[in-house]
Parts: structure tokens; sequence; C-alpha cells
């Protein structure tokens, strides 16, 4: 069964916004959390080098989140969003 | 229990069950409280550890002075240990901690130098790294030093099998990675089948100081390989956990042991049975300032939203 096209909120962190215009939040349209960055990639092209996109590997210094969990530990960017699912971008901060 | 010194007491902390705040009661929850240790935080394994090892390889030597980026449990633990052992500290702390961090480090004798909140621990860091390089201090640096990771693996992770040898899930708040990363890779050890959760704070807001994502920090130490999950915990239900500890079993704990337990409640909802070890790193002393067991939630929550707790 082919799975269903989105739309989905994806929250930007500071450091991002000045690559989309200001905009703290952005909807982005796609079956996985790839496809919906890819989406709105496409419409900001500077956001890719802003992320340090490149090729299928999620960026070191980048959590990326769906409904709160680190898609690193589900399918990376082939994780599947849902109606209603919120993506949130943060850069990796240590504690201690 | 008779010891000869406060460094004799670290470690050996308890596991209490909190079965009650289990969403099921096929799926038993202990808590470790390392608020139990001598300064009130699990950094006191770590400091004592990192303190001996510099000692034993002859990098530290009485009337040294050294420096370590923290974001207060572990300058304090090692404050401590300094003014017990003959070392002078200095403590590169950012100023959005909360005011008991700072006065238990100047309490103990650390000199506190601030770096910019807005760079988070991060900054912090930084700023550590280029005193060290320009002044010769000795460095610790619990991000990077192998005796953080080892204080875990050779003590708490050990501890825990012992306490619980029917362990299904070790849960944790993710700062330095050195608890995750040294009791995650002991009990994968004894049983690989023991799922391995982190939590960690939403940073935004928290950093907007740094300029971009590449200034991010990974702590060398923390070995990703080692988690099966990891979830971002928000402060209203930090908050509320660390007030349902309170009330329902008699707990206080800090807010990030209220964070970890959040992930463990999550993760024990999609659970049909298992044993959470769920560990609370500080108690919550550190954090009545913050108002989130006496005051009206909602602000206590805002004002969550603007230190570093972790």
């Amino acid at each position: 069964m082919q799975e269903a096209t989105v739309a989905v909120e994806v929250q930007l962190p500071a450091q991002l916004r000045e690559f989309v215009d200001g905009q703290t939040v952005i909807e982005g349209t796609g079956v996985t959390v790839g496809e919906v960055l890819r989406d709105i990639v496409g419409r900001y092209p500077a956001l890719e080098e802003g992320l340090g996109l490149k090729g299928d590997d999620i960026p070191k210094y980048v959590n990326i989140y769906l409904d709160d969990e680190d898609i690193r530990y589900l399918d990376k960017f082939e994780t599947s969003v849902s109606n209603g699912s919120q993506v949130v971008i943060m850069p990796a901060v240590a504690g201690g | 229990m008779r010891v000869e010194s406060i460094t004799e007491l670290i470690g050996n902390t308890p596991l209490v069950g909190i079965h009650a705040l289990s969403p099921k009661p096929s799926v038993k929850i202990y808590a470790k409280l390392d608020g139990q240790n001598p300064t009130g935080s699990v950094k006191d394994r770590v400091a004592w550890n990192m303190m001996r090892k510099a000692e034993e390889d002859g990098i530290l030597r009485s009337g040294d002075t050294f420096l370590e980026p923290t974001s207060g449990n572990t300058g304090i633990a090692l404050a401590m240990l300094a003014s017990l052992r003959g070392y002078h500290m200095k403590a590169v702390l950012p100023d959005n901690v909360s005011p008991e961090r700072r006065q238990l480090l100047e309490m103990f004798g650390a000199e506190v130098i601030p770096s910019p909140g807005e760079e988070g621990s991060n900054g912090a860091v930084r700023m550590a790294q280029r005193l060290v390089a320009k002044h010769g201090y000795v460095f610790l640096n619990q991000y990077e030093n192998a005796a953080n990771v080892d204080a875990h693996y050779s003590g708490t992770g050990p501890e825990i099998w012992k306490d619980c040898p029917e362990i299904t899930g070790f849960v944790a708040g993710l700062g330095t990675g050195g608890t995750l990363t040294g009791v995650g890779r002991y009990l994968k050890e004894r049983n690989g089948r023991i799922k391995v959760i982190a939590a960690e704070p939403p940073t935004g807001e928290l950093v907007q100081g740094l300029r971009s994502l590449d200034d991010g920090y990974i702590p060398p130490i923390f070995d990703r390989d080692v988690l099966d999950s990891k979830v971002v915990v928000r402060p209203a239900p930090s908050v509320a956990w660390s007030r349902r500890l309170l009330r329902e079993c008699g707990i206080f704990a800090g807010l990030s042991s209220g964070a970890a337990l959040s992930a463990a409640i999550r993760y024990a909802e999609r659970l049909d049975e298992g044993v959470l070890v769920v560990f609370f790193p500080d108690g919550g002393w550190k954090y009545l300032s913050t108002g989130a067991w006496t005051g009206d939630a909602a602000e206590a929550e805002e004002r969550l939203s603007q230190i570093i707790y972790f």
C-alpha cells in the first residue's frame, strides 16, 4: 500500500531561520521526514547548506525529532510521518 | 556504617521502586537515587574517578590549578574534592544555570568564570579550551575524559546489575553521555537485550548565541551507538513528573530526573512487561528557586526554559 503524502510542520532553530526568511515554523509535504525536508529545501535552497545536508546522513551536530523522538534511532530520513506529526530540528548541546 | 573519609561515601546509591507511577502493573520501574552522593549528584563518581586517574598519571599535583567547564554538578563535585586534596579550581559556568549551582560551587571554594548563557554548555567548553591553551591549567575535561565513562562502567553499571539483574531497560538523561555510555555498555555486555533510552532537554531557544549548527557539540566520550532511543523532554512534563515523584513516592529529585522519568513512562506505555531502571542524577535542592514544586507550574516551566538544568 502506498503511504499518503501529508503536510507536516517543521520547527527550526534560531540558527536556521535566516535561510527561510525568518520563519520559525515551516510546512513541508512528504511521506517521510527526508521527503518533508527535501520539499522545504526545494523552496529554500540555502537551507541545505545551513543544515549541512549531504547524502543520506543526518548531519553530526543536528538532532531531528519526529514527535519528540530522535530520528537517528527510528528510520533516520526514511522515518514515516503522519497527519499531525511535528518535526523539530535542534542543535546538539551537551550538559554536565 | 563508619568510614574515614567522605570519598568513601561516593557511589553505591540505592535503587527504589516507584511502581505506583508505572502506566501498567506488568512494567516495574526502579529509580537509582544518585542524588544521595556526598555533594548531591552523580558527578561525585565522575569527579573522583577523573581526579584519581589524573593523580596516578602525574597530571595533577598538590597545589595545581585546574579548570573545568560545567553546567554545575561536575564543578560542585570537583570543587569539594579539590578542597580536600589541596588543588585550586576554576569553573567555567554558563550564566544561566540556577543560582544554587553557582552558590554551591563558590561555597566549596571554586572560582567561577561565567560564560555566555546563550551559548549553553557548548560556549563553556569553548571558553575553557581557550583559557587552558592560554594559561596552561590542568584540564580534566569531563567531555573527553575516559575516566568519566569508566566511573559508570565500573561503578554505576555493576551496582544496577547487582541490585536488579532482571532489568530490561535503562533510562537516563543525556549531558556528557558518560552515564548512558558507561552503564549502557556494561548492561548490554551482560544482557544484549537490555534497551538503553536517553532523555534530553529542548535546546533550541536556550542556545541562540550559537552562530550555526556547526557550533553544536557532541562530547567525544558519548557513544551514540549504545542508545536504542532518544527523546526530547520539555519543561512541562519534567515539572509534572518531578511533582508526582514528590507527592506519590516521597522522592525529591531534580528536574532532569523528572525528564528521565517522563521518557521512561513513554517507553513503558509501549511495553507489555518489563523492568526499567531510571537514573536520577540529583535531588531537587538546587532547583527550589525555579518554584517547580512550590509555585505555579506554568511559571516554573517558563523559568526552566531559560536555564540549563541538565
